[in-house]
């Protein structure tokens, strides 16, 4: 009997510590509610039936639903991806979108100077101001483009912190992994309820910055995969990630997979998480954006060049170029590193600012049919094939643009066209004298303004997207364009974030320490260990009564 | 409980924040993500305010263009008139030699005013008469008698309007030089004055050259109702871009200017909402079966 009343003491003692245990982690993140199962110990035969032998603590369980916790790390991802876009897209929005210090009131002072050089054409003043009013239209547009630039540069920083992150919490996990095995093998099977939840939180924690799945493993351990399958954990083994460079452009970085004997760029197949939104964010809008404000100060250079080289300055020389030639300057190729180490490059001429596109291209070489084929990337359409060499130089239909070889070619050779890109940091005045203005039509008097009537019209005129779209258009299209995408990932991340919030809650319902539920817990196993110890003090007086009675 | 009440908080906190943005800055759009749609409108439409303005500077440089030339050509009008007068008087029989002599000396200050007229700067130092050649002094008499125009037929235009350009001056050959001349051909006003004069200091009458001043009248009228023309188009134009501004504005301030008075309102409503939340907080902060124990 001493026996049955010593089990409840140490059964209900464990039960209060387990108590006591959830009492103290109320505000643990990522903690389990854990709970005591007790169950009677074998009864003893007795002629006249069984007897109970008292009570036995089967185990300590955490009270926990894989289901809630893989809904919780999906949903983590899907927030995060949403909102380290919108965080870097809404620095743009705010940029470009702000009345201001946008492109448009630089737009529009350039062309008033020029309406007053055009009441006005032989003030020299009238003239230095139209050249003032351009330089800050040129520093407009590299204020733009450094935004660009310096959003690529912070992807760059943020991926590196979140790739050193990634790594912490892989070996984390590892380390978590090989305690788990060795835990559950001491106390032969019984879970480390602690420790696993300890792992749920690092999960958490990883899909935080990408996204994850996780496979259980026999003992106990799990494997961590992310992405689009790549393995991060394998049991006790921890691979790492790597910063690599993007291939074409070495400025641009992007991820590795080390595993032991290879390194793969894994940068296609990562979805989901910080990293997910900020290589999302990267290409659809700091890519396309810089892109898009190249074309618009190529459009003006080479529109606003040919109309004034069709007049006369003060001094009656015929016109030259008025901005810096960056339709000729700026577009570039990047050859891939893993070309051919003999290939040469490519050149691109542009030939039809009206037909431009706001695109990056990719041309690829084919060696078996060795023909080339030219992907748009902003919309990732083949916009021309079928090529060979011989085919060269090639006008792209449509696409505003000529392309030609130097050099040689090689199988499986790959370039990045970047017809745009450069643009805008280029933007340059070609002149700096007033007097080079070439205000008159050729061949007239000073007096004459119809060449500088001739360049204000240009702000009104469809000098783009095949003769729809202004300057002040195609801008207007693109802070659009930004806006739109900021607004979608603004929705969508808050519908992420209520989603998030419920499967936070639905966690927490199942696993979270109630203090009521403690409170009443901590009284009813009082209760017992108190009546157990009553009945240890019964045993005591049944024992002295029986000793009283023999001595 | 308490996680959901804490983001209660911070939403209405950040919803609060955003109305006192707005009602700072006194704009409904505080950045193009907010309303992308109303973004691509508020471009063109700032873009066509700031536009017309110009061209309504454009205007007032047409103007003050426009008024020096036909003031000067009301000069000179007022002078050929007094030309006319002198021609009639010098015609007439009862005059003695001195006095058509009298009056050849006056016709001669009289064409060297014309000449000062036909050559009138204006405040940019520009001649107003000499076409596009602006630099060059569009009027001279060499040798004495012969009068060259070294101007351009060149007019210069403005823009008063989205496709609207008005002519802001005259080529001084079509308004003194090119005058029909009774004996054939053009004369210029000039060679009708020292023809005049040279006719009336010879003693002779000169019948034919009442009619050439008539001319010449007739052909600065002509240039002067030109101007006044466009001077009127001015007017109208100006009127057209002050009303597209307002036009503008007011779509403009309906797309991005906040109302207060609807803003106020929700800002109050999210104070009394944010409060809400975080007495619910207390209120649940303080329930525990642990204050029983």
């Amino acid at each position: 009997m001493l026996n049955v009343a010593v089990s409840g003491l140490l059964a209900y003692q464990k039960a209060l510590a387990t108590t006591s245990h959830n009492i103290s982690n109320v505000g643990t993140d990522g903690y389990s509610r854990q709970r005591v199962t007790l169950s009677t110990r074998t009864p003893e035969p007795a002629g006249n039936g069984f007897l109970g032998k008292g009570v036995n603590v089967t185990s300590v369980d955490r009270v926990y639903d894989q289901f809630l916790v893989a809904q919780l790390n999906n949903r983590t991802s899907a927030y995060n991806q949403l909102d380290a876009f919108h965080i870097m897209a809404a620095q743009l929005d705010s940029a470009l979108g702000d009345p201001s210090i946008g492109l448009t009131p630089a737009l529009e002072n350039f062309f008033n100077a020029i309406q007053d050089v055009a009441n006005d054409p032989t003030s020299i003043p009238a003239r230095q101001v139209m050249l003032s009013q351009a330089e800050s239209l040129n520093e407009q547009f590299k204020h733009l483009d450094r935004q660009f630039g310096d959003l690529k540069q912070s992807v760059n920083i943020q991926m590196t912190n979140i790739v050193t992150e990634l790594n912490d919490l892989a070996a984390a996990i590892g380390d978590l992994n090989e305690d788990i095995v060795m835990g559950i093998g001491a106390t032969g099977g019984q879970q480390p309820n602690d420790l696993l939840d300890q792992r749920d939180v690092l999960v958490n924690k990883l899909s935080e910055y990408v996204n994850v799945n996780t496979v259980p493993n026999d003992d106990g351990s799990i494997n961590v995969y992310i992405g689009t399958g790549q393995s991060l954990v394998l049991g006790n083994q921890a691979n790492q990630l790597a910063i690599a460079s993007n291939a074409y452009d070495p400025t641009q970085k992007e991820i590795s997979l080390v595993t032991p004997g290879s390194t793969v760029n894994i940068t296609q197949q990562i979805n989901g998480g910080k990293l997910g939104g900020l290589l999302d964010v990267r290409e659809e809008v700091i890519d396309a954006g810089q892109a898009a404000l190249g074309r618009i100060a190529i459009a003006l250079s080479n529109t606003f060049n040919a109309q004034h080289q069709l007049g006369d300055d003060l001094n009656g020389n015929a016109g030259g170029l008025f901005f810096s030639a960056v339709d000729t300057t700026a577009p570039r190729s990047l050859p891939s590193a893993n070309n051919d180490p003999g290939s040469g490059n490519i050149t691109i001429t542009i030939n039809d600012v009206s037909q431009l596109k706001a695109s990056d291209y990719r041309l690829n070489y084919d060696g078996s049919s060795t023909t080339f084929s030219l992907m748009r990337l902003s919309d990732n359409t083949i916009v021309d094939s079928g090529f060979g060499v011989g085919g060269l130089p090639r006008t792209i239909a449509n696409e505003g643009i000529t392309i030609d070889l130097t050099g040689t070619v090689a199988a499986g050779d790959s370039f990045l066209l970047t017809p745009t890109r450069y643009a805008a940091s280029q933007m340059d005045l070609a002149i700096s004298d007033p007097a080079a203005i070439a205000a008159a039509a050729t061949g007239n008097n000073v007096g004459d303004n119809s060449n500088a009537l001739a360049l204000a019209a240009l702000q009104t005129q469809g000098t783009m997207d095949g003769g729809t779209a202004s300057y002040l258009d195609a801008y207007g299209k693109m802070v659009a364009d930004i806006g739109i995408q900021t607004h979608r990932a603004a929705v969508n991340g808050d519908a992420q974030k209520a989603l998030l919030n419920q499967a936070i809650e639905a966690r927490e319902a199942v696993s979270g320490v109630n203090l009521d539920e403690e409170a009443a817990n901590l009284l009813k196993y009082q209760q017992a260990y108190q009546a157990s110890a009553q009945v240890i003090s019964v045993v005591n007086s049944l024992f002295q009564t029986l000793f009283n009675a023999v001595s | 409980m308490q996680f959901r009440a804490t983001n209660a908080i911070v939403e209405r906190e950040s919803a609060l924040s955003k109305t006192q943005m707005q009602i700072a800055t006194g704009r409904r759009i505080l950045s193009p993500s907010e309303d992308p749609v109303g973004t691509t409108q508020v471009f063109p439409l700032n873009e066509v305010i700031e536009r017309n303005k110009q061209y309504i500077k454009n205007s007032s440089t047409a103007e003050s263009r426009l008024s020096l030339e036909e003031k000067t050509l009301s000069s000179v009008t007022n002078l050929l008139q007094r030309v006319n007068e002198l021609a009639v008087q010098g015609n007439n029989d009862t005059n003695s030699l001195e006095d058509r002599n009298a009056i050849a000396q006056e016709l001669r200050q009289h064409l060297q005013t014309l000449m000062g007229f036909a050559n009138t700067k204006d405040a940019n130092g520009e001649f107003i008469f000499a076409g596009h050649a602006v630099t060059t002094q569009p009027f001279v008499e060499a040798p004495a008698g012969t009068f060259t125009y070294q101007g351009d037929n060149g007019q210069r235009s403005v823009q008063i309007g989205e496709s609207r350009y008005v002519a802001v001056g005259d080529a001084g050959d079509d308004v003194f030089m090119n005058v029909p001349f009774s004996g054939g051909g053009n004369q210029s006003i000039f060679e009708t004055i020292d023809a005049l004069a040279t006719d009336f200091e010879a003693g002779n009458f000169s019948p034919n050259a009442i009619t050439d001043i008539h001319s010449a009248l007739d052909n600065v009228l002509t240039v002067r109702a030109k101007i006044g023309a466009r001077l009127n188009a001015l007017d109208t134009q100006k009127e057209i871009n002050e009303e597209l501004i307002l036009q503008s504005e007011k779509t403009l301030s309906g797309i991005q200017d906040l109302d207060y008075s609807e803003a106020v309102s929700r800002l109050n409503l999210q104070l009394v909402g944010l409060q809400a939340s975080q007495q619910a907080f207390t209120r649940i902060q303080n329930l525990s079966l642990f204050n029983y124990l």
